[in-house]
C-alpha cells in the first residue's frame, strides 16, 4: 500500500466570504504524477498553498506527511516552484547561485549540512553553468524559469509542487523538462503535482487528472476520466475527446 | 595612532600636514565617541536598508522618525530621557505597521504614512502644549553625533553589535524572505517571527540614529547606502557589503568634513551618502555592470 502524502477532508476556503474551496476531498499518495487543472479562478493555487500551510483553510482539514498545518513536517522532502510572477522582482540584485541555494534553506534548517554539490547538479542539469554569476533580473523569461524549477528540486524532494512550470520555457526545454520529471517519478518514486492550463497536453506527461472547480470535479486515471459518461456530460466530448487523445 | 605617525616620515610635506590635522582631530573625545557609535550605527543602517529597500519599505525609516519626534515630545514634556521614552514607543509603532499591513490590506506604503502621521501630529500637539519647539527638541530634529555621550555610545555598541550577530545567524532566512515570502513559508521558515524582529530591529536603529543625523535626516541613512549599492551589486551579499562600505566611507569622511568646514554633521553625512550614490549611479552609466539593462 503506498504511503500517504497528502490528505485532504472536507476543506473549503474563503476569502472576504467569497468561496474560493468547497468540501475538497482526495488522497494523494506516494508515487502519484497528477495533472492538476482547471478553469481561471478555480483555486488551483489557492489549494497547493493550503497543502503547503499558506493558506489557512476555512472549514475541514489538509494534511502532509501526516502533519496539519502550521506543524508540518519533513519541509526538506518538499520541492516548491510558486507562478512566477507572484513574488517576482526582477531588479532583485541576486546571482543564479544565490537563488538555487534557497532550495536547500529546509535541508539546513533540518541539520543536513549541504557542501554545495546539490547546487553543482542542479546547475549542470539545466545548462546553467555559464550564467551562475549573473543577476536574475539579466537572464531571460525562459532562464529565469529554469533557475526557478533547479530551486525547486536541487534538494532532491520526495514531493514536487509546480505551479504552471513550463509558461515561459521554450519547446526544446519544456520537453527535456517534462522527460526529467517522467523520470523522478518513474524511476525515484517522486510524487508530483503539476498545476498546469495545458489541459490538452497533461494526459502526455501525468498518469493521474485532478480536474478542479472550487471543488474535485474528477480525480483519477486518464483511462476512467476517458471512458466516464459523467465526464463526457460534464465537459461536452469533443473537450474529453482533446484531453483524451495524447494521452 | 604610532602607525600613522611612521607613515607621516616617509610622505611629501602638503600630506603630512593634512595627515596631521587627521591624527588631531581623532584624539578629541567626542570625535573618537561619534566615529565609534556612529560607524557601528551607519554599517546597521546600511544592512537593515538593503533588506527594508528590498520589500518596499524604504519610508518606514521617514514614519519611524516621525514616530520619534512625537515620543521625544512627550519625553520632553514628561520631562524624562527622550531615548527611552522613544525606544518602546517606536517599537509599538512598528509593529503598528506590521499589523495595518496585515489586517487593513494595505501596502506598506500606505501603513507607514497611516503610523508617521499619527507620530508627528502628537509631537506637533505636544510641542504646542509644552509651549512651543525648544532648542532641545530641535537637537533631536536635526541630530548632534558630535554631542554623543559615553551611556549613548556603549548603547549604540551593545546594540548595533547584537543586531548585526542576529542578520548575521538568520542571513539565510532573511534573504529567502526578503526575495520570495511564500517560498520561505514552504521551507518552514517562521515568517511572521522574522518579519516582527525585523520591525523591532529597524525601530531600535531609528531611535539610535536620530542622534547621529537628526530625525528629519533618519531615512537618508537606511536607504541612501541601499541605493548605491544597487547600482553595481552583483547578488545580495555583495549588494549588503557595498552598502556597509559606502555607509560607513560616509560617516568617517562627513563627520571629518563637518569638523573641518564647520557644518552641520548630520547633513554633511547625508550629503557624502548622495555623492556617492551619484558616483555608483555614474560607475554603473559608463562600465554597464548590469549587463541586461
Amino acid at each position: 500500500m503506498p504511503i500517504s502524502i497528502v490528505e485532504a477532508r472536507d476543506l473549503s476556503v474563503e476569502f472576504d466570504r467569497r468561496q474560493v474551496l468547497s468540501g475538497v476531498n482526495f488522497s494523494i499518495r506516494q508515487g502519484d504524477y497528477i495533472g492538476l487543472v482547471g478553469p481561471n479562478g478555480s483555486g488551483k493555487s489557492t489549494l497547493i498553498k493550503c497543502m503547503l500551510g499558506l493558506i489557512k483553510s476555512s472549514q475541514g482539514n489538509i494534511s502532509l506527511f501526516d502533519a496539519a498545518p502550521p506543524a508540518m513536517k519533513y519541509r526538506e522532502r518538499i520541492g516548491y516552484l510558486p507562478q512566477r510572477m507572484e513574488f517576482f522582482n526582477p531588479r532583485f540584485p541576486t546571482t543564479v547561485t544565490e537563488v538555487i541555494s534557497q532550495g536547500m534553506i529546509a535541508n539546513r534548517r533540518s541539520g543536513n549540512k549541504s557542501d554545495g554539490e546539490e547546487i553543482e547538479k542542479v546547475i549542470e542539469l539545466f545548462d546553467l553553468k555559464g550564467l551562475r554569476n549573473r543577476l536574475i533580473g539579466e537572464l531571460s523569461g525562459g532562464q529565469q524559469q529554469r533557475v526557478f524549477i533547479a530551486r525547486a528540486l536541487v534538494n532532491a524532494p520526495d514531493f514536487l509542487i509546480l505551479d504552471e512550470p513550463t509558461s515561459a520555457l521554450d519547446p526544446e526545454v519544456r520537453e527535456s523538462f517534462f522527460e526529467l520529471l517522467h523520470e523522478l517519478n518513474e524511476k525515484k518514486d517522486v510524487t508530483i503535482i503539476l498545476v498546469t492550463h495545458d489541459i490538452g497536453g497533461v494526459g502526455q506527461y501525468a498518469s493521474k487528472l485532478m480536474y478542479l472547480d472550487k471543488k474535485v470535479i474528477f480525480f483519477g486515471g486518464f483511462d476512467e476520466f476517458c471512458e466516464s459518461e459523467n465526464m463526457a456530460k460534464f465537459f461536452g466530448t469533443a473537450s474529453q475527446h482533446i484531453i483524451c487523445h495524447k494521452h | 595612532m604610532a602607525l600613522l605617525r611612521s607613515i607621516l616620515s616617509v610622505i611629501s610635506t602638503d600630506a603630512r600636514g593634512c595627515l596631521l590635522d587627521f591624527i588631531e582631530f581623532l584624539d578629541y573625545g567626542f570625535i573618537q565617541r561619534a566615529l565609534i557609535a556612529g560607524s557601528l550605527i551607519s554599517v546597521l543602517c546600511a544592512v537593515l536598508g538593503v533588506i527594508l529597500v528590498l520589500r518596499r519599505l524604504s519610508m518606514i525609516g521617514d514614519g519611524l522618525s516621525h514616530v520619534t519626534f512625537g515620543a521625544v515630545a512627550l519625553a520632553m514634556a514628561l520631562n524624562f530621557y527622550p531615548l527611552a521614552v522613544s525606544l518602546p514607543i517606536v517599537v509599538v509603532s512598528s509593529f503598528a505597521i506590521l499589523k495595518i499591513m496585515e489586517k487593513a490590506r494595505v501596502f506598506g506604503d500606505a501603513a507607514i504614512a497611516v503610523v508617521s502621521s499619527i507620530g508627528i501630529a502628537v509631537g506637533i500637539l505636544l510641542a504646542s502644549i509644552a509651549g512651543g519647539f525648544n532648542v532641545d527638541l530641535f537637537s533631536y530634529l536635526f541630530g548632534n553625533i558630535l554631542s554623543i555621550s559615553t551611556l549613548e555610545v556603549a548603547a549604540a555598541v551593545v546594540i548595533s553589535l547584537s543586531v548585526l550577530a542576529a542578520i548575521y545567524f538568520f542571513f539565510d532566512e532573511i534573504f529567502s524572505i526578503t526575495f520570495d515570502e511564500d517560498f520561505a513559508r514552504a521551507s518552514g521558515i517562521p515568517v511572521n517571527r522574522i518579519n516582527a524582529v525585523l520591525m523591532v530591529l529597524t525601530a531600535v536603529t531609528v531611535v539610535l540614529t536620530m542622534k547621529v543625523v537628526g530625525i528629519m535626516l533618519t531615512s537618508a541613512l537606511l536607504v541612501l547606502p541601499a541605493v548605491t549599492a544597487f547600482q553595481n551589486a552583483r547578488g545580495f551579499r555583495n549588494a549588503i557589503i557595498i552598502a556597509s562600505i559606502s555607509s560607513l566611507l560616509s560617516l568617517v569622511a562627513g563627520v571629518f568634513i563637518s569638523f573641518a568646514l564647520n557644518l552641520p554633521a548630520g547633513a554633511t553625512i547625508v550629503m557624502v551618502n548622495v555623492f556617492l550614490l551619484c558616483g555608483s549611479f555614474l560607475f554603473r552609466y559608463f562600465f554597464n555592470t548590469h549587463a541586461a539593462e
